[in-house]
């Protein structure tokens, strides 16, 4: 195997990354090139969130632009109370509930792209292995299952789980997003999680 | 079930909703969403704000020969109007007049009453005229004039 390794060029080296706050202003200035480079650095986890929200590819692809799109328009009313990434998070999200609650009857579609490393996740090994005795699982099955699970929960309760237990966020930055205090989220999350496990109980029980 | 089952139970299925990270869009995407989002953001930031898009439209004008005939047909008819106004003195005079003889009338109406009130009074008074009113001048001495 041949392991590639970029270097980086020596303008690179000497000129450190622009923080957030800089690029903002530089955004807020009308210099567009700061923008994109925001947009290039929160694209991808709003858009896993977004996914996990709808199970929609399309849709996840529409919400991230749209999200984007208002930040750039609100920019000049960001007063910087909060850091960008929590403050753009918050206009996705929020569209994401919005657009939850309009789509109520349309039936869902899901991503069926699925990274094949998932073979060699420990997790994915696991519960292969702890499955074994009883019989087979495929992935496709895992995934339909859980897609269900997460699908039957609330948009409020999906959210937690999404952010919390997929996307890896802590407590405390789910709530400057959702605006609410740490011991809601935990309670959600709890609460979520109880549903889960009842949807789920043949991937959990021994 | 006790603690330990309850533990478990739950890194299962933490376990289990890691996964979800594996489900991704396909290869390509997000430079493309990337290259969408920001086509949309430079053309609203090329939009111009209203005022400047009425100015722009302004500076911008350009005259189409349908443009350019309608353009002069209303100068036409602008100038032709104004130019019949100036040659119609006699016209707005007339018009003037036909207010007026309804006026004189009224004011004819009012000389004869006049008349008729000083004969009424000449007949039981022949030289004073007096009105009831406090702040009237003082009475008029009314003389007979014979012609």
């Amino acid at each position: 195997m041949v392991e590639v390794t970029i270097e980086k060029t020596d303008s690179e080296k000497e000129q450190p990354q622009e923080t957030e706050k800089e690029l903002v202003l530089r955004a807020r200035a009308g210099d567009l090139t700061a923008y994109d480079e925001l947009v290039m650095r929160y694209q991808q986890r709003i858009y896993a969130t977004v996914y996990h929200m709808t199970s929609h590819h399309q849709d996840a692809a529409d919400l991230t632009q749209e999200a984007f799109i208002k930040g750039f328009q609100a920019l000049k009313s960001f007063k910087g109370d909060s850091s960008f990434y929590t403050w753009i998070y918050r206009i996705a999200v929020n569209r994401t509930i919005n657009f939850l609650k309009q789509r109520k009857k349309r039936a869902s579609l899901s991503l069926n792209d699925v990274d094949l490393n998932i073979e060699h996740d420990p997790d994915f090994l696991a519960l292969i292995s702890d499955k074994t005795p009883h019989r087979e699982i495929n992935l496709s099955e895992v995934q339909e299952k859980l897609n269900k699970a997460i699908g039957k929960l609330s948009d409020t309760h999906r959210l937690v789980v999404v952010m919390h237990d997929i996307q890896g966020m802590p407590h405390e930055e789910i709530g400057k997003i959702l605006k609410c205090n740490t011991g809601t989220v935990r309670s959600r999350l709890f609460y979520a999680r109880q549903q889960l496990q009842a949807h789920l109980s043949e991937f959990l029980t021994p | 079930m006790n603690e330990q089952e309850i533990k478990d139970t739950e890194k299962k299925l933490q376990r289990l909703l890691r996964l979800k990270k594996y489900e991704v869009p396909p290869p390509g995407f997000f430079p493309l969403l990337h290259r969408k989002i920001m086509e949309d953001v430079e053309a609203l930031n090329q939009r111009p704000s209203f005022i400047r898009s009425l100015l722009n439209q302004a500076f911008s004008f350009e005259f189409t020969p349908k443009l350019a005939g309608a353009l002069g047909f209303s100068a036409c008819i602008l100038v032709c109007g104004v130019l019949l106004l100036n040659q119609a003195p006699e016209g707005v005079r007339q018009v003037e007049q036909l207010t007026f003889p309804e006026f004189k009338l009224v004011e004819d109406r009012s000389e004869e009453r006049m008349t008729s009130l000083i004969s009424s009074l000449s007949e039981t008074n022949p030289l004073l005229a007096h009105t009831n009113n406090p702040f009237e001048p003082p009475p008029l001495k009314v003389q007979r004039v014979d012609y």
